[in-house]
């Protein structure tokens, strides 16, 4: 392979690797925060029905 | 005929104080001579980015003004008393008509001190100019006044402002800046007028209806 | 249900995805002018469609919402303006790398890669200032606005970029002309509906998260009462 094939492989690796970190990224961010929206749900719940008794 | 009465009654309110006034003027020339130290520019490169420098100016300006225009009205619950006894649009034209003459205002003031900073002569093609400054103005304007209403109730109105502003005027910035530089440099181009009109149109319709929404809540 | 919907349209897009790499890397020919780095469209073409999918889906939301203050049309503006900001990301980064490697330089204020800019940061804005607002009804209405606002917008920034930007060095508009060899057209058509699937999936999970911060909204407001 000639240097130009190579430096474009490499950059052809650059371009997948960025548009996969977006997006892992962002569905990372998107369980997280459902995790916390859960978290935060189920313990209202319980603090309501405590409330009730 | 209400849209009047209230353009009417911002410019008085803003005349006792002239607060906007003051600091867009003094922030406008503040600017340029802020420019003057960053770039230490020849003639030509200095008309190579007149019309840029000026409508950055403009735009800057124009977003201190927009800023107080529904602002105002919240001490006191005026906005509540102006929505229950006029109509959504004309509150929105009037103060829209107020914004732009003020604007205006700091864009004619402003100019002959731009000129007179940067040696650039700008009388040969003052009513061409004038045209775009109306019309550029008016989106400036028009734009700013919707986001104003927008963001009256919102934390941090004054940074949340531009960063929704500046965006959505960038088309009519792009068109305005091209054809003030034409201008400047003596070759009238107005060719984009049609851009800034269509800019103009859009808005003005889109705000007209949409204000009903933003301001009966 | 609504799990097994989100799971059956990630799983199908992630199976799509993977076939569509080995076609991609292993299957169709090298392009004879730009070497490998060509096959980085097929991720950076479909991305822009999907954002743009995806931001038509939030003005239609945004209307819906305004007509009939349903907050679900609300819920599912903001999904899809996310989730478009998101791919609209995806684009740009992908669009600067290739533009690395074909021109030398990251990036080129062309006319297409200044304009998809400018909807990122539209859109940008837009997420900016729902968090800010505190009243839900209001935050709705004035999102909506805002999304309206930022769609008329985009026709004319594309005109006033046409209009001036002569520097336009971004290859033609390949999908509308022809100019796309055949052999290239199923891993560019089947790159789309991946991304859409799994844009969907990713709406999916988004307005599953508005509706559950509705409820706590409203639990609170009664533990607040009680």
């Amino acid at each position: 392979m000639s240097p130009v094939d190579i430096t474009n492989l490499h950059f052809l690796f650059f371009g997948y690797s960025a548009a996969w970190i977006v997006m892992i990224g962002f569905v990372f961010l998107l369980v997280t925060r459902s995790r916390r929206i859960d978290r935060e749900l189920s313990r209202l719940k319980s603090l309501v029905e405590d409330k009730e008794k | 005929m209400a849209a009047l009465a209230i353009a009417g009654k911002d410019l008085r309110t803003e005349w006792r104080t002239r607060e906007s006034l003051n600091s867009a003027v003094s922030f406008a020339l503040v600017i340029l001579v802020l420019f003057s130290f960053a770039f230490d520019l020849d003639r030509e490169e200095r008309l190579a980015i007149s019309g840029g420098l000026l409508w950055l100016v403009y735009a800057f300006a124009g977003a201190l003004i927009v800023n107080r225009s529904f602002a105002r009205e919240v001490p006191n619950d005026c906005l509540e008393v102006l929505t229950s006894s006029v109509r959504g649009w004309s509150i929105f034209l009037g103060k829209s008509v107020a914004c732009f003459v003020l604007l205006l205002l700091v864009e004619l003031i402003s100019l002959p001190i731009f000129g007179l900073f940067y040696n650039i002569r700008w009388t040969g093609s003052f009513f061409a100019l004038a045209l775009v400054m109306a019309l550029s103005t008016w989106g400036i304007t028009v734009v700013g006044t919707a986001l104003s209403a927008i963001t009256v109730n919102v934390r941090l109105r004054e940074l949340m402002l531009p960063v929704l502003l500046y965006p959505l005027m960038i088309p009519l910035l792009i068109g305005a800046m091209e054809m003030t530089t034409g201008l400047l440099n003596g070759n009238a181009v107005l060719s984009d007028i049609r851009l800034l009109i269509v800019y103009d149109v859009m808005f003005t319709a889109i705000s007209l209806y949409l204000i009903e929404f933003i301001l009966v809540i | 249900m609504r799990e097994k919907i989100i799971y059956s349209l990630g799983i199908l897009g992630t199976i799509l995805l993977v076939y569509n790499f080995y076609n991609i890397f292993l299957v169709i020919p090298i392009d004879a002018l730009q070497g490998a780095i060509y096959r980085i469209i097929f991720i950076h073409v479909p991305a822009a469609i999907t954002a743009f999918s995806f931001y038509g889906v939030a003005v239609v939301a945004s209307i819906a919402f305004l007509v009939r203050k349903n907050f679900w049309w609300d819920s599912l503006a903001v999904s899809a303006v996310e989730v478009g900001t998101m791919f609209t990301l995806v684009n740009l980064a992908t669009g600067s790398i290739w533009g690395r490697v074909e021109w030398g330089i990251w990036w080129a204020w062309d006319a297409r890669m200044t304009s998809q800019l400018m909807c990122f940061l539209l859109y940008l804005g837009y997420l900016l200032m729902r968090p800010a607002i505190a009243e839900p009804q209001q935050r709705g209405i004035m999102s909506a606005v805002l999304a309206i606002f930022a769609a008329a917008d985009i026709p004319i920034v594309v005109m006033a970029i046409r209009l001036h930007n002569v520097r336009t060095q971004h290859p033609g508009p390949v999908l509308e002309t022809g100019g796309l060899a055949p052999v290239y057209w199923p891993p560019f058509l089947i790159g789309i509906v991946c991304f859409l699937l799994l844009g969907s999936a990713m709406i999916l999970v988004r307005l599953h998260q508005e509706s559950s911060h509705r409820e706590i909204d409203s639990l609170r407001r009664e533990l607040h009462a009680i």
